[in-house]
């Protein structure tokens, strides 16, 4: 028997490519697939939300509202709320009934405003037309006309049906989320899965904002004849996040155009439309 | 988006000292293999027939290394598109190397000339989180023949 040790050639159990240049090929076709799949899944799941009708919506919604701490339920009107709260929501209701109209608001899509005594200064909209004021927004306005604004903008979201598309995207989405990170089986990976998701998606998101500031710029024109107190929220929040010398976060990772930026932006809107800036303000003194 | 710059600082710091080791342990694999060379390493049962009959033993080798994260990484990403896992290829190539290496070396130690039979045993030792590979363990083991010392039982 002849037995015989020849040197075996090096590297040849190795693939030759240079593992970065693995990395950035990977990389760059999952992010690519990805932007693609949410653009497409988002995409086809907005236009199917849309289809649903706003009563089944209002009757969906109906559930969940009820389980909200702090939101009053149809079922129970203010119940153990205090009069000062009743007072504010029942004046705020009116002012959303006013811009519900200038809206003109599809013939079944009804608005219910709930206010919350909370320091926090957030407004939002939710489905079945149900919009959340807190008593820190509305402190932090100064005329009637700035807080129209702010409603405004939050019923232009039911308008334009944002709360039931975003709940259909993300819906589709996550789902087909799940399925890659299940894929992928590392935790790194998902990390990028998630954050180009995010990204991808809160583009729309911004898209959306746009729409519902300039139908709310429509909106106090047809109230108030001119769009003076628009800028109002923004100009304060601007104010307070400077001299806080809080980070303002970069346009692209926010879901809300940056303070600044939404200011120019309405102002550009109200130049274009020829909609006059200047005007009497009405007082606030009813809403606080 | 912080989780993003972890991430990266995280990959930057496994492939910079996943790089460093892996060449590190290249050159001390290929140096050890050059001086270890007069060991024959078979894989066939049956060793030749020598008269007198040589003395036989057991010797084995046992390696355990670690991925990095860099690596674990890629591999992550290549289980959506398949195809070859290269990142795993070095660690493997690495462990089954070394093991061999270190069966030799004990082969030697007794003045080994052949070491017949060889065999591997490969596994994961370490689940990651989800499965994922952490660290593979090498044994390799086989029947080294070394000449009989004079008075030995034969």
């Amino acid at each position: 028997m002849i037995i015989e040790n020849p040197e075996i050639p090096e590297g040849i159990n190795i693939s030759p490519h240079h593992p970065l240049r693995e990395l950035a090929v990977l990389l760059g076709g999952i992010v690519i697939l990805l932007a693609i799949l949410v653009s497409a899944l988002g995409f086809a799941a907005e236009e199917f939300a849309d289809r649903i009708p706003f009563e089944t919506e209002a009757a969906f919604a109906d559930n969940f509202i009820a389980q909200l701490p702090g939101l009053n339920s149809d079922a129970d009107p203010n119940a153990g709320a205090n009069p000062e709260t009743i007072r504010i929501e029942a004046a705020l209701q009116t002012l959303a009934d006013r811009i519900a109209r200038a809206q003109e608001l599809p013939p079944g899509m009804k608005i219910t405003v709930h206010y919350l005594p909370d320091d926090t200064v957030n407004a939002f909209a939710t489905l079945g037309g149900h919009v959340v004021m807190f008593k820190g927004i509305i402190d932090t306005l100064h005329s009637e006309n700035g807080l129209a604004m702010v409603l405004a903008h939050e019923i232009a979201h039911v308008r334009h049906r944002h709360p039931i598309r975003n709940m259909g995207r993300s819906l589709v989405i996550n789902m087909a989320l799940a399925t890659i990170t299940g894929a992928t089986q590392s935790d790194g990976a998902d990390t990028i899965v998630d954050n180009t998701t995010l990204l991808t998606s809160l583009n729309f998101s911004r898209t959306q904002e746009t729409a519902a500031d300039e139908t709310a710029l429509q909106t106090l024109v047809a109230l108030y004849g001119h769009v003076n107190g628009a800028t109002e929220l923004f100009e304060t929040l601007l104010v307070v996040s400077t001299q806080e010398g809080g980070l303002t976060p970069p346009e692209f990772l926010s879901t809300h155009p940056v303070h600044a930026n939404r200011i120019g932006v309405i102002k550009e809107v109200a130049a274009q439309q020829g909609w006059p800036e200047q005007g009497a303000l009405v007082p606030i003194t009813g809403y606080q | 988006m912080s989780n993003l710059i972890v991430l990266a600082i995280f990959l930057v710091v496994g492939y910079g000292f996943g790089t460093y080791a892996e060449n590190r342990h290249y050159r001390s694999i290929r140096q050890r293999e050059r001086d270890l060379r007069h060991i024959y390493v078979v894989a066939t049962k049956y060793p030749p027939v020598d008269n007198p009959p040589p003395e036989s033993t057991l010797v084995a080798g046992n390696v355990v290394i670690s991925v990095d994260y860099f690596k674990r990484f890629l591999a992550g990403l290549r289980n959506l598109w398949g195809g070859r896992v290269s990142s795993y290829e070095t660690l493997l190539d690495r462990a089954r190397r070394e093991a061999v290496l270190r069966m030799k070396a004990q082969a030697a130690a007794l003045g080994a000339a052949y070491i017949f039979n060889i065999k591997f045993q490969t596994m994961s030792i370490y689940q990651g989180r989800r499965n994922s590979v952490g660290s593979v363990e090498v044994l390799a083991y086989g029947t080294a023949l070394y000449p009989a010392r004079p008075g030995s039982p034969s």
